[in-house]
């Protein structure tokens, strides 16, 4: 039976719902709720420990997990202790229920998509049953979407590559450039693109970076990758230019690529070789914290200051040094990480967080960019904060060069590429 | 005959919106509620009498979903207030005070069973 108010939606029959609640009460309640609003098939377990056992156990993933945060039995484990040992095994949507206060409603949210969980929302308790059903079709349709990746292979899932795979994509110059769009929320013209290294893979195509910059990292391959994708920038900077158009352009270096106080003279000649004003170009720096080597660090992004670059603080916040970052390294721009614009429209405690960074921001004189702009509500919202530019799959997806619409108008996205 | 107590509303047909009109839900449901129900008052009670304020927070949280579900606004309302003041400040409310909510529980409870037109084991629990 589905509830006379929401429209039925018959793509939850095919869900698999896992729900972890300690109240008999409340857990006999949501089960009747997802029932009655069309879901397939329900598993309930009343304490972690059963819960675990029950993914562990279950002859087909779960495609959505309800969990409750507080689970008071003494000997069992609560949400968190839940989420964190469940781990990747929850590689589906995750909706938490809780009546909890919001500081550690968001708390719990950070630890959960830490934990590998696909981040679906939070319920406040009493389940209210229209706030459930769209959460449940929000996450039918990632289901939808995450079915067939664009690169999948047609047998399964495409093995992880080793670093000699990586070593030898790069002396096979497999590494591109893709660029995806900045743009400045007060006119709509282009602010800027940031260029976004991806592996073009001979058999299984497109890659993104998360598939191979942390094993780069480990292996010490970031500087080698840090060239190749520099010099296809500055390629597709000359083609732009030839075409009188002036792109500026960010690209992301690591903190362990900056330790190298020679990196600043090494990046300027290459730049100045290829007739491009370093001012054209955006160095963006994250998580300083790893940097073994401060000093060098912060040499190397005073000097690239000092030879016309311009420097941007990335995912700004979510460094543990993210104030010392500011204070400290002579940056022109700051980027706030998306989780905050994603939280700022959802928690009235992230909202004020998402503006003092704005504001401090905008007092320190950097350009202020939002990042994950993916709603007009997430770019008014930039907007109205008083950020600078906004990037996003709002303002375009990263796409290759040749694809990449440098006429200086507002247009939407409107080539989703993976 | 004593009054009932001011805060101790309930409304089945809250119920009615996960139910619908499954008569048989709406029982099990209810059945539920009032065998679930009494011993997390009890505990509350007890954490309240001994000024424990995590467990009185911990006990108000879930009995405010609780009593919520089941159209007694004013009495979820006052476990709010009291979760909150116990988390933040490690407050307890005055003993009157906490007597006169677990009062309402009490009642509620016992309007649920009387809805439910059978007599239920109190102390009976489900886990």
């Amino acid at each position: 039976m589905t509830s006379p108010e929401l429209p039925p939606f018959p793509a939850l029959a095919r869900l698999r719902v896992l729900l972890l609640e300690d109240n008999p009460f409340e857990r006999r309640m949501v089960t009747a709720l997802l029932e009655r609003l069309g879901v397939g098939h329900v598993e309930q377990a009343g304490s972690g420990g059963a819960a675990l056992a029950l993914i562990d156990a279950a002859p087909a993933p779960f495609d959505v997990v309800l969990c409750d945060l507080q689970i008071h039995g003494r000997a069992d484990l609560d949400g968190i202790e839940f989420l964190r040992l469940a781990g990747d095994r929850l590689a589906c949507p995750l909706i938490l229920m809780s009546g909890i206060d919001e500081d550690l409603a968001i708390a719990a949210e950070s630890l959960a998509v830490a934990g590998g969980a696909a981040w679906a929302g939070r319920l406040r308790k009493p389940v209210i049953p229209a706030e459930l059903h769209a959460l449940l079709v929000t996450c039918t349709a990632r289901r939808t979407d995450t079915t067939a990746p664009a690169h999948a292979r047609a047998d399964g899932a495409r093995p992880a590559a080793c670093a000699a795979d990586l070593r030898a994509a790069i002396a096979r110059r497999e590494f591109v450039a893709w660029f995806q769009p900045q743009r400045c929320l007060a006119t709509g013209r282009l602010f800027g693109v940031e260029v976004l290294a991806r592996w073009q893979h001979p058999r299984d195509g497109i890659v993104g970076p998360a598939e191979f910059v942390p094993l780069m990292e480990r292996e010490g391959m970031v500087d080698a990758l840090f060239d190749v994708i520099l010099e296809r920038a500055l390629d597709a900077m000359a083609v732009w230019a030839a075409r009188g158009v002036r792109v500026p352009v960010s690209i992301n270096a690591s903190p362990l690529t900056l330790e190298n106080v020679e990196v600043p003279n090494l990046w300027r000649a290459r730049v100045e070789a290829r007739g491009i004003d370093p001012s054209q170009i955006t160095i963006e720096v994250t998580e300083t914290a790893v940097a073994r080597n401060f000093n060098g660090l912060l040499e190397s992004v005073t000097r690239l200051r000092m030879h016309g670059f311009r420097v941007a603080l990335d995912d700004f916040g979510t460094s543990y040094s993210s104030l010392q970052q500011m204070s400290e390294l002579p940056a022109t721009e700051v980027k706030i990480d998306r989780s905050f614009l994603d939280r700022a429209l959802r928690y009235p405690r992230a909202r004020v967080i998402f503006e003092s960074i704005v504001t401090l921001g905008r007092d320190l004189g950097l350009a202020v960019v939002a990042e994950g702009v993916e709603t007009h509500a997430q770019n008014d919202f930039a907007r109205a904060m008083g950020c600078d530019a906004a990037q996003g799959l709002l303002h375009g997806h990263p796409v290759p060069p040749q694809m990449l619409a440098l006429d200086l108008d507002v247009r939407p996205a409107a080539h989703p590429i993976p | 005959m004593n009054a009932p107590p001011t805060g101790a509303s309930f409304c089945a047909a809250a119920m009615r919106d996960i139910a619908g009109d499954d008569d048989a839900l709406v029982r099990e449901l209810l059945d539920i509620f009032v065998r679930t129900v009494p011993p997390m008052a009890q505990r509350l009670a007890h954490a309240l009498a001994r000024g424990r304020a995590a467990h009185v927070a911990r006990e108000a949280h879930d009995l405010k979903s609780c009593l919520a579900l089941v159209g007694a606004a004013e009495a979820s309302a006052r476990c709010t207030q009291i979760e909150s003041a116990a988390r933040r400040t490690g407050a307890c409310p005055p003993v009157d005070e906490a007597a006169r909510l677990c009062a309402d529980i009490d009642h509620i409870v016992d309007l649920a069973r009387r809805h439910l037109g059978c007599v239920t084991d109190p102390h009976e629990t489900i886990r």
